[in-house]
């Protein structure tokens, strides 16, 4: 006891001093609009530059993963090539036949597509807090902008928060205010998911009409009804349908079909004509 | 009794002088008369000096209140009260000080005291500056600012001490 009483006599001076001058830049920093933006900026910037060191030696770790499912994205890519079809033959096939078959799809300046992709790698990534977050290192110069979706090459994966010029912060699904539009993937009927903070992964669906036909493992994707994110991209598998009776919806729970914590590659997508349709809303 | 009725007296009235009248002062779109300064420098001398850095906040956190910049002028009186004794070594000696001596011009002389003002507003007053621009981009017109201001507010503190000087108990000019 007589030891704590003489070291506080002996640092009070240095141990007042620290203190009060850390509350007051707490203070500075937290109040006032200019030196918060500074020290914010900074503080990314660093961040960023921090994880993405760690993140060059911790990607090696996953890279079986990561592996197995660029080769999955691949096959599926491949099943969809001319050269997979039956009626294919080498020597009538020339450009316009190739447009046929893929239709409006292929290169054609009347249809252009609408979603580009931007590869990017993750350097920070949590899944163990009730908001968690994941950085990428794809900013400003890269094209990224506030509110474009992220996905992984099987799974959605967020949308993108914050950027600054070389890095850019994802609100993960894994966030209690995500919430994305979903539709199991045969059906038309249309609901929300999100994720309710205690399991990593399992989410949960509300909102899809009681009438709904849904089994159990029924693959749930998103909707495609806004910009973020194009249809038909994986969401979860259905895992427990519970009927409320007293709404007349379903609540489901889903279990997600990526494994969060190993998330390392993913695209983020470019809404082409995003501005138009943000003039349209505001 | 009556010291402390005297000291919180004087952080009322200074408090007040600066946020309603000095701080509307603005030359040349910068400059303005930080004179509650004096509040913390007019401490008695012998205060401990973790009680020096937690009142410092304090009268830097009331104005910061008045003047909507909260934290700014806090963490300039902090590191301002965090050197008082280290800097008023040089100029007093502890056997001269009494309880409740204020190190004020009538007690150090006015050669004394404007040089030990000089250095506990130059630390106040770059760290304010400093903290306010919050990069060191433009570091030397900052520096420039902080300078001048400087200037101005030791040209408030001296006539202030002058006009108000407590009974003399020593002089030495």
């Amino acid at each position: 006891m007589r030891e704590i009483i003489r070291f506080l006599q002996r640092y009070i001076f240095s141990i007042t001093f620290i203190i009060c001058l850390l509350v007051s830049l707490i203070l500075l920093m937290r109040f006032n609009d200019y030196q918060r933006a500074v020290s914010n900026n900074f503080v990314n910037n660093f961040e960023g530059t921090i994880y993405e060191k760690r993140s060059d030696i911790t990607k090696y770790w996953q890279l079986g993963t990561v592996n197995k499912n660029l080769a999955e994205e691949n096959a599926m890519l491949r099943k969809m090539l001319v050269t997979s079809y039956r009626n294919y033959d080498i020597d009538t096939m020339d450009i316009d036949n190739l447009r046929t078959l893929y239709g409006r799809a292929f290169n054609n300046p009347e249809n252009p597509n609408i979603f580009n992709f931007i590869p990017a790698e993750v350097i920070y990534n949590t899944t163990n807090y009730n908001n968690n977050k994941i950085i990428i290192d794809k900013g400003k110069n890269d094209g990224i902008r506030e509110g474009m979706g992220v996905i992984s090459p099987t799974s959605v994966v967020g949308i993108v928060v914050k950027v600054t010029n070389n890095y850019a912060s994802i609100m993960p699904v894994l966030h209690s205010n995500f919430r994305v539009g979903v539709k199991p993937i045969s059906e038309k009927e249309y609901g929300t998911a999100s994720w309710h903070g205690n399991d990593f992964r399992t989410g949960n669906v509300v909102d899809l009409p009681s009438h709904t036909r849904l089994k159990i493992n029924d693959t749930i994707v998103t909707s495609g009804l806004s910009k973020i994110f194009p249809p038909n991209i994986p969401v979860g598998l259905v895992k427990n349908i519970k009927p409320k009776a007293s709404t007349g919806v379903l609540d489901v729970d889903i279990s997600f079909i990526d494994d969060y914590r190993k998330t390392t590659y993913v695209y983020v997508i470019d809404h082409i004509y995003s501005n138009q349709i943000d003039s349209l809303m505001h | 009794m009556r010291r402390y009725i005297q000291h919180i007296i004087r952080y009322i009235i200074l408090t007040l002088f600066q946020v309603i009248v000095l701080n509307n002062i603005n030359i040349g779109g910068f400059l303005c008369p930080y004179l509650y300064v004096l509040i913390i420098l007019m401490l008695p001398a012998n205060i401990e000096n973790w009680l020096m850095v937690i009142i410092s906040m304090f009268v830097g956190l009331t104005i910061d209140f008045f003047s909507g910049t909260i934290g700014l002028h806090a963490s300039a009186c902090v590191l301002m009260g965090a050197c008082y004794h280290a800097i008023l070594r040089f100029f007093i000696n502890n056997r001269e000080m009494k309880p409740g001596t204020v190190a004020d011009i009538s007690f150090m002389g006015l050669l004394n005291y404007t040089l030990f003002t000089l250095i506990m507003i130059t630390v106040h007053h770059l760290a304010l500056f400093f903290l306010d621009a919050f990069t060191l981009k433009s570091f030397l017109v900052t520096l420039g600012h902080a300078g001048l201001n400087i200037l101005l507010t030791l040209a408030i503190i001296l006539p202030y001490q002058l006009i108000f000087r407590s009974r003399a108990r020593r002089y030495s000019y």
